[in-house]
């Protein structure tokens, strides 16, 4: 099938590209439109996006790559700057992931933010949203990936603050832009570092050249981690994340699943081989801190997208622990399941959502999981998706999930017993990676027993269990994406999948098979175990009371998000506005007052140059102009109307005349 | 015999009286008069210098004027009946201009 496409992959790739781009404009153009027409034609070009996507993704995997340039501008006779498209196999995975979860999101929103009065604009954003992702995922240079890397931090801070009548989602947005500023400072640093070290920031020229030892290398390898650290909310960078659930649900599914942290870790694999060994031990480090963190703060969280938002955190975390130990194929493959569980997991929340919305229960927060309980009675199909998926998330067998996190734990072990010599480090990154497995089956169990199992326990006044086909196809094919089903012959064995023969390390197929065998049943016990304990404590619900001891430490922490954002304000955001009042200080009392003399003073100057111009300059012209009057005035008078002074004027010459010819006679 | 100057002298002053009541009046009639008095001191100027002359073509000039005068007059006085009935006025001053 896909060789009639061959040769024509940099026109499907462009075309890729722009739909969304003509979506957004299309929706910007025809903003008073009903519903259904702005709906159903965003939802068409996504779709067809997706078709695109995916014939141009089975070319790129089963043919060659292709990398096409064409010159952007040039500086002088040598120095050219070209910008095209690299198209791999990574593209090509990512490129069916982005656009596939962008159509079921399309698909999934269009019920979701029915009567929503600014429907237009949310699925314009949505293109722009998914138009930027793809284009990080296409460009050949590292300054084109940036500048799609930033429209991606733009558009999530539009969608984020989608609602902007809600003081809360204002400043989530702009904490989301902003905390990705202070990490894409560091990206700009790595970019201008490779164009000084490499005269390039091609990655067909980058990837041959590869990694040089050589300390500016090193750093800027840490600037693409701080970029990475902002996109993907790593440590110390995570505290956006949260917060972020202040968009309409589909945007976090959307963010969370495919655009926008994907990002992160796609850069990470796309530049991995230009990273030096000791960045590649920071990114383990932090990755496992993150994933230890987002575990701990997702197990007392109460609103289910915070839960979902933390667990991302975490999952972020395995991903760039992968590419930190070397499994990168573990890392993609993670990626794209991560991709379809963590998408169907935000959709059956909003359907969760949705349904709660529906039940005019305005006593309580439509979000919190204390109101919800029992809901497999109402929305069955609903639970079945959000059980695969957690199942999945948890990491238990013929799960996607399961053999995607296997691999990067196989990774993390093999790592760990490589680098024994680094003692304390490499057992707390084993530690944290393998604790966390066990949190997460911790905390996706209490979730989905706090919202689907026991009794309702808010007031219901709609039982309907009725939700739109529009809601829960999306679903079904996302849970269907949830199992092994997509992505491997054998549901235990990670190695036998496509994607880790498409992506894997040469360090993990040097990987002993007997590791295999041993890291799974390690997973798998901590995963369980992690069910069983979740299940005693929340078996039956009861109202939480505060406890004492390490619980209650433990407890607090979660809460809190581990009271980063308590330090950020003491430390940093304090300090910023310090400095902006002193700074505010300076300008009212110093610049301010010198602005003020230099107006005055120019009043000053601009009234004396007035008033001369009045009574110098004018004077002149007037004077000049009443002359000529005057001279105009006498000569007129002469001939004027009046006949008496006509025959005067005319008596008076004659008797000049006279005058003058008698003396002129009669002086001889 | 009433020597010449004694004629040219009052003809004189016939005449600048004349011009003066022209040059100062406002009344077009009197203009007009002052028009005759000059015409009559030129008339007297004419007779004297005729009383020393053997032919009498000053005597018949004078006739003329007094006949042109007259004829002067009738036109002037209709020209000026008209004007007024027009202008509602007959100073001068106030009839400054020809278009309707």
């Amino acid at each position: 099938m896909p060789d009639i496409f061959q040769g024509h992959e940099l026109l499907l790739a462009l075309t890729v590209l722009l739909i969304p781009l003509v979506s957004f404009v299309i929706m910007t153009l025809m903003k008073g439109r009903s519903e259904r027409t702005l709906g159903s034609i965003a939802t068409t070009l996504s779709g067809i996006t997706f078709l695109i996507a995916l014939i141009l993704s089975l070319n790129l995997i089963i043919g060659d790559n292709v990398y096409q340039q064409i010159q952007w501008f040039a500086l002088g006779a040598e120095l050219t700057f070209n910008v095209g498209v690299f198209l791999d196999e990574l593209t090509g995975v990512m490129l069916t992931v982005v656009t596939f979860i962008a159509f079921m999101v399309h698909l999934f929103s269009k019920n979701y933010m029915s009567g929503d009065k600014e429907y237009g604009r949310y699925f314009g954003l949505l293109g722009l949203f998914t138009f930027s992702m793809l284009g990080i995922v296409i460009a050949d240079n590292l300054l084109l990936l940036f500048i799609f890397w930033e429209l991606v931090g733009f558009s999530s801070y539009l969608l984020i603050g989608f609602w902007y009548e809600k003081p809360s989602a204002i400043k989530a947005s702009k904490k989301a832009f902003i905390v990705n500023r202070i990490g894409d400072l560091g990206f700009v640093i790595a970019i201008m570092i490779f164009w000084t070290e490499y005269g390039t920031v091609d990655f067909s020229i980058l990837h041959q050249v590869g990694y040089r030892d050589s300390f500016w290398v090193g750093v800027a390898g840490l600037g693409l981690l701080g970029g990475v650290m902002g996109k993907s909310a790593q440590f110390p960078l995570q505290v956006w994340l949260p917060d972020a659930m202040e968009g309409p649900t589909p945007v976090s599914a959307l963010i969370h699943a495919a655009t926008m942290v994907a990002a992160g870790i796609f850069l990470l694999a796309r530049v991995f081989v230009l990273l030096s060994p000791q960045v590649l031990d920071v990114i383990t480090v932090i990755g496992a801190i993150t994933a230890f963190m987002g575990a701990i703060a997702a197990i007392r969280q109460y609103d289910i997208k915070k839960v979902l938002a933390f667990s991302t955190i975490s999952q972020l975390g395995y991903m760039v622990m992968g590419i930190g130990v070397g499994a990168t194929g573990g890392a993609v493959f993670h990626l794209v399941t991560h991709a379809f569980f963590k998408a169907c997991l935000f959709l059956s929340a909003g359907a969760v959502i949705h349904w709660m919305h529906q039940q005019d229960n305005h006593k309580t927060n439509d979000q919190d999981m204390r109101s919800m309980g029992g809901l497999r009675k109402y929305l069955p199909i609903v639970f079945v998706t959000f059980l695969i998926s957690a199942m999945s998330l948890a990491g238990l067998p013929l799960m996607s999930g399961f053999l995607s996190k296997d691999a990067i734990l196989t990774g993390v072990y093999q790592w760990t017993l490589d680098h024994s010599h680094y003692g304390f480090v490499a057992i707390l990154v084993m530690t944290l990676a393998f604790g966390s497995v066990l949190l997460t089956g911790y905390y996706m169990t209490r979730q989905v027993i706090l919202v689907f199992v026991g009794e309702v326990r808010s007031k219901l006044s709609n039982e309907s269990k009725r939700l739109p086909m529009g809601m829960t196809i999306p679903l079904i094919l996302l849970a269907t994406g949830a199992t092994w089903l997509l992505f491997s012959t054998n549901p235990m064995d990670p190695t036998s999948s496509w994607l880790m023969t498409l992506f894997s390390s040469d360090f993990e197929q040097a990987i002993p098979h007997n590791i295999h065998s041993m890291v799974f049943k390690i997973a798998l016990i901590l995963s369980l175990l992690g069910i069983g304990l979740s299940y005693m404590k929340f078996r039956k619900y009861v109202e939480t009371k505060s406890s004492v001891g390490l619980t209650s430490i433990v407890n607090q922490i979660s809460t809190n998000n581990w009271y980063l954002d308590k330090i950020y304000d003491v430390t940093f955001v304090n300090a910023m506005l310090k400095l902006s009042s002193f700074a505010r200080m300076m300008e009212v009392h110093l610049i301010d007052r010198i602005v003020n003399y230099i107006g005055i003073f120019q009043v000053i100057l601009s009234r004396v140059i007035g008033w001369s111009d009045r009574h110098v300059v004018d004077g002149i012209v007037h004077l000049t102009t009443s002359a000529v009057y005057g001279v105009g005035k006498i000569a007129k008078s002469a001939q004027g109307d009046n006949a008496q002074r006509y025959i005067m004027t005319a008596l008076i010459s004659i008797i000049f005349i006279a005058g003058g010819l008698a003396f002129y006679f009669f002086k001889y | 015999m009433i020597p010449i100057e004694h004629f040219l002298i009052l003809a004189g002053f016939l005449f600048l009286i004349g011009f003066v009541i022209v040059i100062t009046k406002k009344n077009a009639i009197m203009v007009l008069i002052g028009i005759e008095l000059m015409l009559n001191g030129a008339n007297l100027n004419l007779i004297s210098f005729s009383a020393s002359d053997p032919n009498i073509g000053g005597q018949m000039f004078a006739l003329f004027v007094i006949l042109i005068a007259a004829a002067e007059a009738a036109v002037a006085l209709a020209i000026i009946l008209n004007v007024y009935k027009y202008y509602r006025t007959s100073n001068v001053d106030e009839i400054n201009q020809i278009k309707p």
